[in-house]
């Protein structure tokens, strides 16, 4: 526990920081102040039971959905839209310094290095250098692995319209190292042998080591992983996990997953989620070791 | 059963062929048929030939849209008929501004209306793209046949700038494209015939005779068609068109790469209008006179028809299925082949003659009243058995990617490919006959 809080007080090796983030489907509280603040190049996990709202906060770290206003559930419509109109009035046109500050720490925030995420379009948050993979693969079908990730890197010259017509000798020339990096990235991951095949013929754990390479063609410097293990067989996994720990040179990872060996052997700090609140956090050795944590996630067995 | 055939047995090309030709011989069986009952057969022929360029056009432009990005447009007739009327008004009705300067007034104007319809057309298809492109595609469908419906309201009822002003009398709704008569009547060389130029073949072989200048259009429309064509390859093969084929195939996983999905749908959005509005001011040409009526949804259609028939996603499957379905529709609208369809199911036959004529079946039964049913089940046989159209979209490979490698980083990969191939195909081999299996997993 030292260790990491040491960790969080030294602000220039904080990746990303999430502080008091809420977000509610209705009546349904998925996240009620989860906080969790991530160091650079290392590999933190993130546990919880099913439907404790470990994907709601990744999409809400990276921008997919908007995070929810702590008062959303507290005040009557009415009163609410009031204050939010005479919050915006002010922010506008009383210039009150109190207003602008007030309301990031009610609300939360999602900090990722030194950028404020909050209000981004998922695709501009991609731009930053977070990337997510999701819970349920994805990829596009009709394409060749290679193809797929092709698509992926971000600022193709060869992306704009004009350049396509002015600008021919440049897009051959990013394409030829595209393609190099993409060969590379197959190598790595073991999966060269499927290059020509197109995304629908895949299995469930070539997907997810696509759906890894995909973003791995855009050299993020955090990686958020969605369960890159589930359905996978543990050989596999093992080896899919010891390609993330490669990651960590130049790479934070950050990851959920409910398959506690490979958590426990290969994380360095474990956040534990329950009912969507992060309910303690540590090594493995103080996780494994938490009452709370065994009661409300890992059952007697541990 | 023979779906399942069409489907997995038959290698494509072969099912192309077969396909292409059931569909073929017999459109062009009433094609010719209805092209020798002709008088001036040359007029039919040059009709057809033009009405398949300004609709390849079109079917290009509606071909980027729904089958490289996979937005369902519904109002693409609103944009020929935009591209229609600016350029037709400019040029034939308000000749403003060039058109009265001496010597290339006429041709500075030309150039002139066809540039503003098309600048016209980008910005209306710009402004349509904004709020809509981030719909879902059901929606999108929605609002652009209600877009391009309204586009049409507005040409058929604002009388003050879209109707031609007559020298007497109330304004005319119908507008008249000047265009090609006017460039070409009284013009030497334009307005003699081929003969003259001692080219005999139309008048020896009976198809009437031909003018220099219908050649010339045709040659200018051909040109126009495959600058286009070159055009939406270029956008297809490149980057750009991968991300848009990625985009047509879950966008979700673009955005997730760091893609803005919406400026990638609006640009194409912006430009396939332009394309349409190219189209609309070669039809206006072609067809010469013109109303808001013309352009009802119907048309849209009609290209539908056409990109699905020829094959989604494939520039040479929209003329095909352009092609094809023109000469059908044109020899349909023929009186003779009208007439004569009954005569040949026996309306003068004593038995069946009767009982067809009590019916007045040889009202239902003729191409041209029954060509949105023929149409129909053509377009159903074909989503039903042969999805990916005529000619399918190009498979995908890496062909393109991995040639620009040096032989030796080929060859690395190329190795390590098919090393792990014959590996599984070993493992495999191996497995069947051990029964231990090779895995616990
Ligand atoms: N789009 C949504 N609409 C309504 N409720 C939602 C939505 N997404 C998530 N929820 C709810 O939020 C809660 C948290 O869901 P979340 O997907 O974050 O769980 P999770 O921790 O990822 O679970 P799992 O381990 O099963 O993936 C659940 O109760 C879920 O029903
Ligand atoms: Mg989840």
């Amino acid at each position: 526990m030292l260790e990491s809080l040491e960790l969080e007080k030294d602000p220039d090796n904080i990746s990303l920081s999430a502080q008091n983030i809420h977000k509610y489907f209705g009546g349904v509280k998925a996240l009620e102040g989860a906080s969790v603040v991530v160091s650079k190049n290392k590999l933190i996990s993130l546990i919880g039971p099913n439907g404790s709202g470990k994907t709601t906060l990744f999409n809400v770290i990276s921008c997919w959905s908007p995070k929810s206003h702590p008062d959303d559930l507290l005040e009557e419509d009415e009163v609410k839209i009031q204050k939010r109109f005479l919050d915006g009035i002010n922010r506008k046109f009383g210039g009150k310094e109190e207003s602008e500050e007030t309301p990031s720490e009610e609300v939360g925030s999602v900090d990722f290095e030194d950028l404020r995420l909050d209000g981004l379009n998922a695709h501009e948050a991609a731009l930053t250098g977070m990337m997510r993979t999701f819970q349920t693969t994805r990829n596009w079908p009709k394409l060749t692995v290679l193809e797929n990730l092709l698509v992926a890197p971000q600022h193709q010259t060869g992306e704009s319209f004009i350049n396509i017509f002015f600008k021919r000798k440049q897009i051959e020339e990013e394409e030829r190292i595209n393609t190099l990096k993409a060969l590379e990235i197959l190598d790595f991951l073991e999966i060269t042998h499927i290059r020509d095949q197109i995304g629908e013929e895949l299995s469930g754990g070539q997907l997810k080591l696509l759906a890894l390479g995909r973003l791995l063609m855009t050299a993020p410097r955090l990686i958020l992983l969605d369960e890159p293990m589930a359905g996978i067989n543990p050989t596999l996994g093992n080896k899919i996990m010891d390609k993330i720990l490669e990651l960590k040179v130049d790479s934070t990872i950050f990851l959920i997953e409910h398959n506690m060996d490979v958590v426990f052997n290969y994380s360095d700090e474990i956040f534990v989620m329950a009912r969507g609140k992060i309910i303690a956090q540590g090594t493995p050795n103080e996780i494994e070791s938490n009452k709370e944590v065994i009661e409300a996630y890992l059952g007697a067995d541990y | 059963m023979a779906g399942r055939i069409l489907k997995y047995e038959m290698d494509e090309k072969l099912r192309t062929l077969v396909v292409g030709f059931a569909l073929a011989i017999p459109i062009l069986y009433l094609y010719i048929y209805a092209l020798l009952a002709q008088t001036n057969k040359s007029i039919f022929l040059i009709g057809t030939v033009l009405a398949i360029l300004v609709f390849f056009i079109g079917a290009l432009s509606l071909d980027l849209e729904v089958g490289s990005v996979g937005l369902p447009n519904f109002g693409k007739v609103a944009f020929f008929a935009l591209g229609a009327y600016i350029s037709t008004l400019l040029y034939s009705v308000y000749r403003w501004p060039f058109y009265h300067i001496y010597g290339i007034g006429p041709i500075a104007q030309f150039l002139f209306s066809s540039l503003v319809a098309i600048i016209i057309c980008a910005l209306v298809g710009f402004l349509v793209a904004i709020p809509t492109v981030k719909l879902r595609a059901d929606y999108f469908a929605i609002m652009t046949i209600a877009g391009g419906e309204v586009i049409r309201l507005i040409l058929q009822y604002e009388k003050r700038w879209f109707w031609a002003p007559a020298p007497v009398g109330p304004p005319q709704q119908v507008i008249s494209n000047r265009a090609i008569v006017e460039f070409t009547t009284g013009l030497y060389p334009f307005n003699k015939t081929l003969a003259y130029f001692g080219f005999t073949f139309f008048e020896d072989s009976n198809l009437g005779s031909v003018f220099l200048w219908q050649i010339v259009v045709i040659v200018i429309f051909i040109l126009i068609a495959i600058t286009t064509y070159w055009f939406v390859q270029q956008i297809r093969k490149s980057p750009y068109g991968r991300t848009l084929r990625a985009i047509r195939e879950d966008d979700i996983t673009v955005t997730s790469v760091g893609k803005d999905v919406s400026r990638f749908r609006w640009q194409v959005t912006t430009l396939a209008a332009c394309i349409a509005g190219l189209a609309g001011i070669m039809y206006a040409m072609t067809f010469k006179a013109f109303e808001a009526g013309d352009f009802r949804p119907f048309l849209t259609f009609d290209l539908y028809i056409f990109i699905i028939i020829g094959g989604l996603g494939n520039s040479r499957g929209a003329f095909a299925g352009t092609a094809l379905v023109q000469m059908f529709l044109r020899a349909a609208q023929v009186q003779e082949v009208k007439e004569n369809i009954s005569l040949y199911l026996g309306s003068e036959s004593p038995v069946i003659g009767p009982l067809f004529e009590f019916l007045q079946l040889d009202v239902f039964i003729n191409p041209d009243n029954m060509r949105l049913v023929i149409l129909g089940v053509i377009l159903i046989l074909f989503l039903l058995f042969m999805p990916a159209g005529l000619i399918p979209e190009p498979k995908t490979n890496n062909e393109k990617y991995l040639k620009q490698l040096t032989p030796e980083e080929r060859m690395r990969s190329d190795e390590a490919v098919s090393a792990r191939q014959s590996l599984t195909e070993r493992e495999r081999i191996g497995n069947e006959d051990t029964t231990e299996p090779s895995s616990k997993f």
